[in-house]
This record gives structure tokens, sequence and C-alpha cells, in this order.
């Protein structure tokens, strides 16, 4: 069973995240809200990869958190955001991003960009 | 020194010249008097008279060496009689050539004068007098103060406007500047010697150094034309940047020859900080809708997962579709590059990619769209009638099997028509108005249109409205 971690600081939708992923037979390792918790909830678990937004509650933004977790482990991530502009989607080159989900989406996007994102991997 | 020498006139009877005037002297036009040594008034012609307003006595000692009633320098200060330029040429035995003078007569008036003096020599080489030839000069005068005044009026209105303003001649050198110039680059740029520019550096708007002698206005005056349109940036001595519109434009004289140019530099600093601080409201605004919109989602996916009764199950699983929908529209809504008007096609693959999702695996869609773009009022109407409209299909549907189904928006004659098309017979009545046929009825209202089911080999549901105008 794959298994990710979710970085997402509206409980709401961190929430919807979980179960949609829950029900499709991914195993959801932790919710992180910080970048601070992203890294030590990757470091812990693990992950096979990351749902990571990019407005995060805290001073460090998804992309600082997806930058230090790729350098400290080599774990790559799903950027979820409203509104990627091309100054961000730069910055995260370094850290080899598996794909963009752009928000609002649905789930059945959701989960389709996951597997895509899995077989990128494999 | 050989200027001098020619000036030396060697004359048949010198002493004769001093002594009487040649008797043609009245037909010239140019006033005409000699004085002997002593500085004596031996003779004048009638246009001196008339220059001077006055005829003086002849050979007197009051009034030597000069026939005017007062004189005075351009400056306007009195010249005393010992120090006109006559008394001066019988003091130095040296020619005189092109002094101005300012003549006042006894009625008040003044004009300007031009006098040529030379000294006459008898044959022994001995001085014995001088002839004085003078015009007037008073109008030639006046115009020189006039253009120097109104050169003088321009720079003041140069120096008081608030933009930079600088000029050059035709080979670069900075011939003027304004106290804005000055500012702008943040240093005092050398006049006669600075080429091209009075910045201290130039950078192109990337950041790239640009060299003076390829800035905006070095390319003016090789084309001699006039360049508009290319921005820099200006660095100062400090490390400042300000980026800056330039309008060089090349001055010709009045044969129509290049004589230089002029540049104003306008500061478009404080525009580009508005239009960034604009961007950025903008930016966080559509940040927080579309963040806003996946909170609604959730929270309506939330409340079907939290009841067991299947008629409230579907009616917010309905109900999470629709907000679904209006945020797939969302996603193509408030572009940077155009915030009011949506691109048509864009939208179109992105509801029906939503759509593909959200009733996924009932339904395939193939999709026939126009491009362009649409103001952003017809983005939600149109996102809940495509929802509407599949998830009819859907309930019209008996087995289980897939549906393939059929959307299209197209142009015909000024209409908008967006439709789809499925194999089910149309449903029997109306029912509602909250939902489904219903529902897509009034969404057709609000975009001015009509809604209608056509049966033929396909049943085809179609909303037609007026195009709205696009771009």
């Amino acid at each position: 069973m794959p298994r990710l971690l979710l970085v997402e600081d509206e409980f709401l939708i961190a929430l919807t995240l979980e179960s949609d992923l829950k029900e499709n037979g991914y195993e959801v390792v932790g919710i992180a809200g910080t970048a601070d918790e992203a890294e030590r909830l990757a470091g812990r678990e693990r992950p096979d990869l990351v749902i990571m937004d990019i407005r995060l509650a805290g001073p460090r933004d998804g992309i600082q958190a997806a930058l230090a977790i790729f350098e400290q482990t080599g774990i790559r991530c799903v950027f979820a955001t409203a509104h990627a502009d091309a100054q961000s989607k730069a910055r995260a080159q370094a850290c080899a991003p598996l794909a963009w989900l752009q928000k609002p989406y649905g789930r059945g996007t959701l989960i389709e960009t996951v597997e895509t994102a899995l077989k990128l991997l494999r | 020194m050989s200027a001098h020498n020619l000036s030396f006139l060697s004359l048949k009877d010198p002493e004769r010249a001093i002594r009487e005037a040649p008797d043609f002297i009245d037909i010239l036009p140019i006033a005409v008097y000699a004085c002997d040594a002593r500085g004596r008034l031996r003779w004048f012609n009638r246009r001196a008279a008339e220059l001077w307003g006055r005829s003086p006595a002849i050979g007197g000692d009051t009034e030597r060496f000069c026939g005017s009633f007062k004189l005075f320098g351009l400056d306007g200060t009195l010249v005393r009689r010992e120090e006109t330029p006559m008394a001066e040429v019988l003091r130095t035995a040296e020619a005189v050539h092109g002094r101005e003078t300012c003549v006042e007569r006894p009625d008040g008036s003044r004009i300007t004068t031009m006098v040529h003096i030379d000294p006459i020599k008898d044959e022994a080489g001995r001085l014995i007098g001088a002839i004085n030839c003078f015009h007037d000069t008073s109008e030639l005068h006046h115009a020189r103060s006039q253009a120097a005044e109104s050169s003088a009026q321009f720079r003041q209105v140069l120096d008081a406007l608030p933009a930079a303003v600088y000029t050059t001649d035709a080979a670069g050198r900075v011939t003027y500047y304004n106290q804005a110039a000055a500012d702008l680059a943040g240093r005092e740029p050398e006049i006669g010697r600075d080429e091209w520019c009075v910045a201290w550096r130039l950078y192109t708007p990337d950041g790239e150094f640009l060299p003076r002698d390829q800035c905006p206005m070095a390319t003016a005056l090789k084309q001699n034309q006039a360049v508009r349109g290319v921005e820099a940036l200006v660095e100062r001595p400090d490390g400042t940047r300000r980026p800056v519109l330039p309008f060089p434009t090349p001055l010709r004289d009045l044969s129509g020859r290049l004589a230089g140019a002029v540049n104003m530099l306008v500061d478009v600093g404080e525009r580009k900080d508005a239009e960034y601080q604009q961007k950025l409201l903008l930016g966080e605004l559509n940040h927080r809708v579309k963040n806003n919109m996946q909170m609604l989602h959730a929270l309506l996916r939330g409340a079907q997962r939290e009841t067991d009764d299947s008629h409230a199950k579907a009616v917010l699983a309905e109900a999470g579709q629709r907000v679904g929908a209006m945020a797939a529209a969302q996603q193509v809504l408030y572009e940077a590059a155009n915030p009011t008007h949506f691109s048509v096609g864009d939208f179109m693959r992105t509801l029906c990619r939503n759509a593909a999702h959200t009733f996924a695996p009932r339904v395939s869609i193939a999709l026939d769209t126009v491009e362009g773009r649409l103001p952003n009022d017809a983005a939600m109407p149109l996102a809940l009638v495509l929802n509407e409209l599949v998830g009819h299909s859907l309930k019209r549907a008996t087995g289980e099997g897939r549906l393939s189904l059929a959307v299209s928006l197209a142009r015909q004659d000024g209409q908008l028509a967006l439709s789809l098309a499925d194999d089910l017979p149309p449903a029997e009545a109306v029912t509602s108005r909250a939902s489904g046929p219903g529902l897509v009825n009034g969404l057709a209202a609000q975009l001015g249109g009509v809604f209608r089911v056509e049966r033929g080999e396909r049943t085809r549901y179609i909303v037609e409205f007026p195009a709205p105008h696009g771009e």
C-alpha cells in the first residue's frame, strides 16, 4: 500500500484529502500543517511521496519544506496550490516535483495525479 | 599682427584726407568722420549727423574724439570722451575694428553702433589723425539680445520642469541638463564631457549592462530619428536603480542638418510599484477564492460522509458536484494576463475533464469547442449548465453501462450554443427548478438565452445565448 504524507494547513481540506486517499487504497502516514512538522514527519515516516501545499502556517513555505525534505531523504513531492506562479515553479525545480495539482481540484483529479506520480517513482 | 599692418592705409594725400571730406562722402549710407591727431573733429558726413542726431562744431577742443551727445558701453556705463575708441586709436596708433558702443542723442533716444577706426599717418610715419566709419547695429543688437533672452527663458522653463531633460550636440556630448536630470542620475553630469547619457550606468530592463553608446539616445543620434517605447534602468553612483522611459529626439537646424538631440527621461518607478502591488493583490485574492472553493467542496464531502441517510447522501453528493464544477471553472479565471476574461477553450476542457473525473467511470466525454475569450460573468452559469446536463444523462440511464456524451460549444450568427448529446430518450417532465433541466432553464435565462431539447438520432440538450462581448 503506497504511503503518503499530507502537508496542508487548512484542516477541512486535509480531512477530505485524507479520506479521499484512504478510500482509494492509500495509507496516509501523517498530516503536517507547518514546514518544520513536515520535515520531522518525512524523516520519521519515510513516505513514498508528499502532497505539499505551498502556503503553510509558520515562517517557511511548502517549497522550502520540500527542498529540505528532498535534500535530507530524497523524497519527492506533488505540489498542491491555488496559484503556482512561474517563480514558485522555478524555485521548486531543485527538488524534482512529481506533479502540480491546481486548487480547487476534485477527488478524480487528485487520485489520477497521485497514480501518475507513483508511476513516475517506479 | 599682420591684420594690424594691413589696417594701415596708404593714402596718396593723408593730410588732405584728414583736412577735408571727399566730395562724394554724403552719398555713402555709412557714417564717416575724421579727427586730427589731437582729436579735434575735422569733418563728418550726413549719415554721421543723422546717427548722432546733431551736428557737432568742427575744430573745437570741447567736443574731441566723438560727435555723440553722450556715449555708453553696451553694459550701460558712461564712456568719457578720453575713453572712446577714437581716443584709443589716436593714443595707440592702432586700428579698432568692429567695436560696439551705444550712442545717446540729444532727444534721449539711444542707438547701438559699430565703429571701425583707422589711424592715418603722414609720409614720415607720424600720426596725423584717424578716420571713423560707423553704422547703426541697433536692429541686429536687438535681435541678438532677444534671442539670448528667449534662450534664457527656454532654459528657465526646462530648469523648472519636474521631468529629467538634457540635450547633446550632434556628436552626443552633453550640452545641457536640468535639475531633475541631475536628481534622477544621482550626480552632476559633466557638460561637454559626458556622452550620450547623463546616467552613471545604464542597464536593460532585464538587468543587462547597456553600454552608453548603445543607449536609446545614442541610437536616436546615430539613426537621426526619435526612439520611443524602449525602457532602461538608470543606475546611480550609490547603486540604486530607477526604471526610466526615455524619449530621445533629434534636433535639426534650419537647413535640416542634425544639430544634436534632446532627451526626456520619465521615471516609471512609481507606476511599476503600483502595478506590482496590484498584481500582488490580485494574486492574493485569486489564491483565497480558489482555496475557499476547495474548503467548500471539502465541507460538503465531509457532510456526505457523515450522514447515513441515503437520500441526504445523494443530495449532498449533487451539491458537492455543483461546487466541484464551479471550482473547476474557477481554475481558469483570473489569469494574471487577463483578469476580466477567460479562455473559452481552456475553460471547456477543464470542465469536461472535471466532469469525467467526477462521474468516473460512468461517462466518457467528447468535446468540440470554439476558442477565444468570454467575460467572467458567463463562467459560473456555463459550468453549472454542463454539470446538470451530465448529471441528467446519468439519471436517465437505466443500466450500469458507460455513457458516451458529445459536448460542444459552437458560435453561430452572434449566438453561442452549449450542447450535450446522448443516446437516451428525453425525460418526461421537468420537476425541480433547483436541479436538472429546471436549473438549466433558469441558468439559460440568466445568460439571456433559451434552453431546448432536440430529438433526432441522438437527444440533444441545447442552451443558446447571445455571445457576450469577448475581446
